[in-house]
């Protein structure tokens, strides 16, 4: 996430103003994070490129709704992806099991199209929060927020009884949020 | 292992929820998964930080995903910005890049979510893209076979219908429209506020991808469909058939959505002809017929149905 002035409006604010330049911008910036989000999706490069593309539209017409203070551009476009992919993978019938994590790798850190974007930062602080999360929650956020299960469907695909199903999603996210939010104020990125 | 499809919210409620419960169902699968009640009991704000949390774990698992996976290891395409930037300044008005956005959010998301029948408050995550998770398929459904037959449309239906075909026709030809199926479906999402999308359900053995993309406002819309054999047009052809309420047993007279051929195996994106003003389309199916189609359908083979009802 990137410090900004009153006086520098975001690309996604740029967007929501009509300026001509800002699409390029958001598409030279951002590109590679949504290809990266929606490559999970397939191995089909066509169908990734499909839903990216739908990706940007909805990114065009959600850009005045881009509030800094609740989240950096990049997670706000993560948001839109996250709901088109998840969309689509509920209309294909479809379900991805993501890999196990490899504790080792140094996600994203060694990808230059990724480092073009500055979401490293938030991504590495995401994932350290999920490091710190117990094994159930962990795998319960993932199944919720990647996956698009439902509730029951986590519960009986882990065993864990529903109510804390739900305790670990709310509460997952509560964590998750606020440790952001700390580092956001910390950074004096909250647009205040 | 469980299958996602069809599941959105139904699931999570089962018992009463509390507010914290809402908040987060609603941060991960949008409002609409939530009753009118429900909604109205959610902290707008934590609803937004709950989503913006969400979205940082989507890219942190996204990233750990693809960096334990080298096959998916890879940059985007050459030329992938050039055409997303093409399609944009090509094809897509500029009034429509940044269209609204805002505060009626719920009501002009591009993909609305099909509601429940209580009508729900605006979508609380101002600061977020509304929830847009898409309709869930009606499960069980059945289509009826009907008997009755009767007369068309009214002559105001008709016109309605006529002057939509006009207007496609002078957008073609004034190249507001993109002569490209896919293009022009894009074009049509940014362009038409009211615009629904309704999945595609299942239906037999083989059922079809996709979905009907369809703008009450315009009486026009597409339909995305994967999985329609190739057909002969000189032996059948597909035609879409657009019904005003939910029970198409009790609907004898449907508006004719178009015939359509299915030249290649895979996607293909069809523009919807409805010959008549719909009103409020509530199903769409597809019903195999004869080569130039018919007028009243006795629907014996009917290939793929997409419902607004849940």
């Amino acid at each position: 996430m990137t410090s900004r002035s009153a006086a520098q409006p975001t690309i996604l604010e740029r967007v929501a103003a009509g300026d001509p330049g800002a699409v390029k911008d958001v598409l030279s910036r951002y590109s590679a994070l949504v290809w990266s989000l929606a490559s999970g999706l397939s191995r089909d490069p066509h169908e990734i490129e499909d839903v990216v593309q739908d990706i940007f539209v909805d990114v065009w017409r959600s850009s005045k709704r881009y509030d800094p203070r609740v989240a950096s551009e990049a997670t706000f476009i993560a948001t839109i992806a996250r709901r088109r992919v998840i969309d689509r993978r509920r209309r294909a019938g479809r379900r991805v099991d993501p890999e196990p994590l490899e504790e080792e790798l140094a996600p994203g850190a060694d990808d230059p199209s990724l480092r073009q974007v500055d979401i490293e930062d938030e991504a590495m602080q995401a994932k350290e929060v999920l490091a710190e999360l117990s094994g159930d929650r962990r795998r319960v956020l993932e199944l919720s927020v990647v996956t698009g299960l439902t509730h029951r469907e986590i519960a009986a695909d882990t065993g864990i009884p529903l109510g804390t199903v739900k305790s670990h999603i709310r509460r997952g996210l509560v964590e998750v949020s606020e440790r952001l939010k700390a580092r956001r104020v910390a950074h004096g990125e909250d647009g205040e | 292992m469980s299958s996602i499809h069809g599941n959105v919210g139904g699931d999570h409620r089962d018992d009463h929820l509390s507010p914290d419960e809402c908040a987060a169902i609603a941060a991960v699968d949008g409002l609409g998964a939530l009753t009118a009640q429900e909604a109205s009991s959610v902290d707008e704000a934590e609803v937004a930080e709950l989503e913006a949390a969400a979205g940082a774990l989507f890219t942190a698992f996204a990233l750990e995903s693809r960096d334990g996976d080298r096959q998916r290891r890879e940059s985007p395409p050459d030329g992938l910005v050039d055409r997303l930037l093409h399609m944009i300044e090509h094809h897509v008005p500029a009034s429509a890049r940044s269209l609204e956005g805002s505060e009626s959010s719920g009501s002009s998301d591009r993909v609305r979510r099909e509601e429940p029948p209580q009508s729900l408050p605006q979508a609380p995550v101002a600061s977020l893209p509304a929830a847009s998770l898409d309709s869930v398929p009606p499960r069980g459904w059945t289509f009826g076979s009907v008997a009755a037959i009767a007369g068309w449309a009214a002559a105001a239906a008709l016109l309605a219908g006529l002057l939509t075909t006009l207007d496609r026709v002078s957008d073609l030809e004034e190249g507001r429209i993109s002569s490209d199926p896919a293009v022009a479906l894009t074009q049509f999402q940014l362009s038409t506020p009211d615009v629904r999308q309704l999945a595609w359900q299942p239906l037999g053995d083989k059922p079809v991808k996709g979905a009907v993309f369809w703008s009450d406002d315009a009486n026009d819309g597409f339909m995305r469909i994967q999985g329609l054999p190739v057909n002969d047009p000189s032996e059948f052809q597909y035609q879409l058939w657009i019904f005003r309420g939910s029970d198409p047993a009790a609907e004898p007279h449907p508006v004719d959505g178009g015939v359509f051929d299915v030249a290649k195996n895979g996607e293909v994106i069809i523009p919807i002809d409805a010959k008549l003003g719909v009103g409020e389309a509530s199903l769409f199916a597809v019903t195999v017929e004869k080569p130039g189609g018919v007028v009243v359908s006795g629907r014996e083979k009917i290939v793929a149905l997409a419902s607004r009802a849940g």
